[in-house]
């Protein structure tokens, strides 16, 4: 009895010298960056709307379509696509239209999520950036603890993110886009080669400014890239938008709600 | 026989205007949007519903006879944030509806204005995309 009692006591010990070394393990592997806190860095976090009614009165585009008034000229192959995915916008048939990937519902790509008229809401927390947009609800991380691009993904839709901080400023590293995407809503294609970078900082406590930089030598003679405004909205709040298409939803709406006949 | 009494009236006005914002499910090609048709009626249904906010409008032509007319508007959170809400259009109102006709000859608008019967205009493409 005696000894048992010995041997639990001794058992107990173990455990908690093994638990305290892997507690100290664990806080060592812990990237130095992602002990950065919200509070120790500038705060982005809020509810977003681009603007564009106005945005030419702070000194922006007011963007709808497209970001044209600011790209560069295109590479012959990407010329090419674009006589294929520009056509989806200037025809007349819808069948033509709908073969926008965004129009069958597959992610926008970046920058493109910045055309839609939905906002997004920014969110930080230790060792990452979230960016939630309502649009179809896509969430982008963009991770801050100092990690590398994951170079064993596939080709992504919306690409992989990580992001730094440099005084006010956020960042915004992305590379590793498929390129099915394309730039904008009038056809701009992209290549797989697309690399965004984005430059994120508060203008004031009402405005923020969104600042990237296509960077596509396969697709664009130069890199290029423009400023977007946003605009605080606290008294807004992220709603539910889903992509579907409104004809087959009202076809099954019509079919789930019939009567059945006897 | 609810709408026998409303005529719809088509009024083909060429836009000085040509801005082509499009709706993100099949963008403006389309709709016609040189030119815009004006339809006034009775509501024969209306869904406040993603990804477009839809309208139905029955109108009677000059031959007497009752047709319907699907408008389409924009997703409900934008028009939400612009004062739309899911009552704000009921079955039977009497409303007048504006927009670019589908190119391939349904009787379908891309509005760009609602006229209520007490004269209240929305906005349902406010800063569409």
């Amino acid at each position: 009895m005696r000894n048992r009692a010995i041997n639990l006591a001794l058992a107990l010990l173990v455990a908690a010298i093994d638990w305290t070394a892997i507690s100290s393990r664990a806080q060592a592997q812990q990237p130095a960056a992602s002990t950065q806190t919200a509070a120790s860095t500038p705060d982005l976090s809020g509810l977003w709307s681009r603007l564009r009614d106005g945005a030419v009165a702070h000194g922006y585009e007011d963007y709808v379509l497209d970001f044209g008034k600011s790209d560069s000229p295109m590479t012959p192959w990407a010329a090419a696509k674009y006589r294929i995915t520009g056509a989806m916008y200037h025809g007349t048939d819808p069948k033509t239209v709908m073969s926008d990937p965004v129009f069958q519902c597959f992610p926008p790509g970046v920058p493109r999520i910045y055309l839609f008229n939905f906002p997004v809401q920014i969110v930080q927390i230790p060792g990452q950036v979230l960016m939630l947009f309502e649009y179809d609800h896509f969430v982008r991380r963009i991770y801050t603890d100092g990690r590398a691009h994951d170079a064993d993904q596939g080709p992504l839709w919306m690409g992989d993110s990580i992001g730094k901080w440099e005084g006010d400023t956020l960042v915004v590293d992305t590379v590793n886009f498929n390129d099915k995407t394309l730039i904008d809503r009038v056809g701009r294609p992209h290549s797989d080669a697309l690399h965004v970078v984005e430059r994120i900082r508060r203008i004031d406590a009402k405005f923020m400014e969104v600042a990237f930089t296509v960077n596509d030598s396969k697709a664009y003679t130069k890199p290029w890239g423009t400023k977007l405004i946003f605009e605080s909205k606290p008294d807004w709040k992220i709603m539910e938008q889903i992509c579907e298409d409104n004809a087959s939803f009202i076809d099954f709406n019509k079919k789930a709600t019939a009567t059945p006949k006897k | 026989m609810k709408s026998a009494s409303w005529k719809w009236v088509i009024g083909l006005a060429l836009l000085p205007w040509l801005s082509v914002p499009c709706f993100p499910h099949h963008g403006a090609s389309p709709y016609d949007t040189s030119k815009l048709t004006t339809v006034k009626g009775t509501v024969s249904d209306f869904q406040f519903i993603n990804p477009h906010v839809e309208i139905w409008v029955d109108a009677t032509d000059d031959k007497g006879k009752t047709e319907t007319w699907t408008g389409e508007a924009n997703s409900p959170n934008v028009l939400s944030r612009h004062g739309w809400d899911r009552n704000i259009i009921k079955k039977g109102d009497q409303i007048t509806v504006i927009g670019n006709r589908g190119r391939n000859g349904s009787k379908t608008l891309r509005l760009q204005k609602v006229v209520l019967a007490n004269g209240q205009e929305l906005d349902p493409n406010s800063l569409s995309d």
